[in-house]
């Protein structure tokens, strides 16, 4: 059988991290590092680090110096473009990349590397927010807008592509530990064919539990292992065993 | 004296995360594809992330699959891990590339009908010979990442993994071994696997 992963996330701009809420207020974390190196010594499940800085090119440096402290799987995002990148970034002993908004703008590439790099080398992250009528939509973080797609068929898409994994965000929900929406995560778990891992509003335990029991593959999450007591004070934390063990049981 | 242990660089992944876990339990390892570097090493570790005609392409360009052949021949201890592993069957069901066949079997495609077709994430193993020397595995669990499995083969099956079928996770055929998961991500367990792998 297959566990079910408790993955911290990790925003990364300017080399900094950083944490958001609703993917706008910024609150800096730390050095990413340093950080990574916290979170594989704790032995937490996987790693995703997305990099969200203005940049044309993923920083390869500093990649490479955070896959040399980890001990745990990583998978990557933000900015990976060409094969080249993607082979460079698995060699540094990264597990997955992970594409958000070339699956919109450029759907061959993500089928050719799907078939270059293997499915399991290939995640896809798609962010979901609500507009200003209350209708949640497909969101492009980057440039803050909507795209016109509808969820469903972009969902679909996804399916067709068959990448290892989607990782669903619920941006408005993002940096709240406010607890999940469950009527939406219900909703478009049924449709995702691929091994789904939700991220936005994790709160406690029970969450992680409410998608464990939907026969999702994982829950994400970064407020949570990122701060103590009420957002206050920077500290990096995870699950104890014992509490693992309550979800996986 | 410490083995030689060379983990072969062919554009196919994760061999810097494999040498610095090696370095973690105080073994030295170089990344290379110089044929002459593998011919003198004692230990050889053959990543592999990616897809399996890409994998043996990749060999095939830099000119690795001679002395690979003659390094299995010879005895010398060799670990394939998880791609690395499935291209020493005779081929899969993934591509139209022939393996290097130390292991006389072929990779399949989980089902997607009773099963997640990629299994991803942590899993336990469960030995499945009577050697002593794998009980560790029983109480592990390691972090998988595949499409494609080492069907469940009575003589070279060492320990078995589940996505509602029973699929090899550890394998062994004299002097080659193969493990689908990834000992240099997972972590302590990852650590303690390369710690016996070398002493065995």
């Amino acid at each position: 059988m297959i566990f079910f992963r408790i993955i911290p996330i990790l925003l990364i701009e300017n080399q900094n991290c950083i944490k958001t809420i609703k993917f706008k207020k910024k609150i800096y974390l730390g050095d990413p590092i340093n950080i990574v190196k916290i979170y594989s010594e704790l032995g937490v499940d996987e790693i995703l680090i997305n990099d969200i800085s203005n940049s044309d090119i993923p920083d390869f440096k500093l990649l490479k110096q955070i896959s040399e402290e980890s001990f745990v799987p990583l998978s990557y995002g933000g900015g990976v473009k060409s094969f080249n990148d993607i082979e460079k970034i698995l060699s540094y002993g990264y597990e997955k990349i992970c594409f958000n908004s070339l699956v919109f703008e450029k759907f061959e590439f993500i089928e050719k590397a799907i078939k270059e790099f293997g499915n399991s080398s290939i995640s896809i992250s798609v962010n979901l927010k609500k507009n200003f009528i209350k209708k949640l939509r497909l969101f492009n973080n980057k440039k803050k807008s909507f795209y016109n797609d509808t969820i469903e068929n972009h969902l679909e898409k996804i399916n067709m592509l068959n990448p290892s994994e989607t990782l669903l965000t619920f941006v408005d929900l993002e940096g709240t530990r406010s607890g999940y929406d469950k009527e939406l995560i219900s909703k478009y778990s049924k449709i995702i064919k691929t091994n789904l891992i939700i991220n936005g509003g994790a709160k406690e335990i029970n969450d992680f539990i409410f998608l464990k029991n939907l026969d999702i593959s994982g829950g994400v999450a970064s407020s949570l292992f990122s701060f103590k007591g009420n957002n206050e004070s920077v500290l990096v934390n995870y699950l104890s065993n014992e509490e693992i063990e309550k979800i996986n049981n | 004296m410490k083995k030689k242990i060379a983990i072969i660089e062919y554009n196919t992944g994760n061999v810097s995360a494999i040498s610095n876990m090696l370095s973690k339990i105080n073994e030295k390892s170089v990344i290379t594809s110089d044929p002459k570097i593998i011919e003198d090493s004692e230990i050889i570790i053959l990543p592999g992330v990616g897809s399996f005609d890409r994998a043996i392409k990749k060999l095939e360009e830099k000119n690795l699959i001679d002395i690979l052949k003659l390094k299995i021949s010879e005895n010398t201890k060799i670990l394939g891990i998880c791609l690395g592993m499935q291209i020493l069957t005779l081929g899969s069901e993934e591509g139209d590339k022939e393996g290097l066949k130390v292991f006389d079997t072929y990779c399949k495609s989980f089902n997607k009908q009773n099963s997640k077709d990629i299994f991803m994430g942590w899993s336990n193993t469960k030995v499945k010979k009577n050697e002593y020397k794998f009980d560790f595995l029983n109480k592990s669990k390691f972090y998988f990442l595949h499409k494609y499995y080492f069907p469940y083969h009575q003589d070279y099956t060492i320990a078995i993994s589940e996505n509602n079928i029973e699929f090899s996770s550890v394998v062994k055929k004299k002097n080659v071994f193969g493990v689908q998961f990834h000992p240099e991500k997972s972590h302590n367990f990852g650590i303690n696997f390369f710690k016996n792998f070398i002493n065995i």
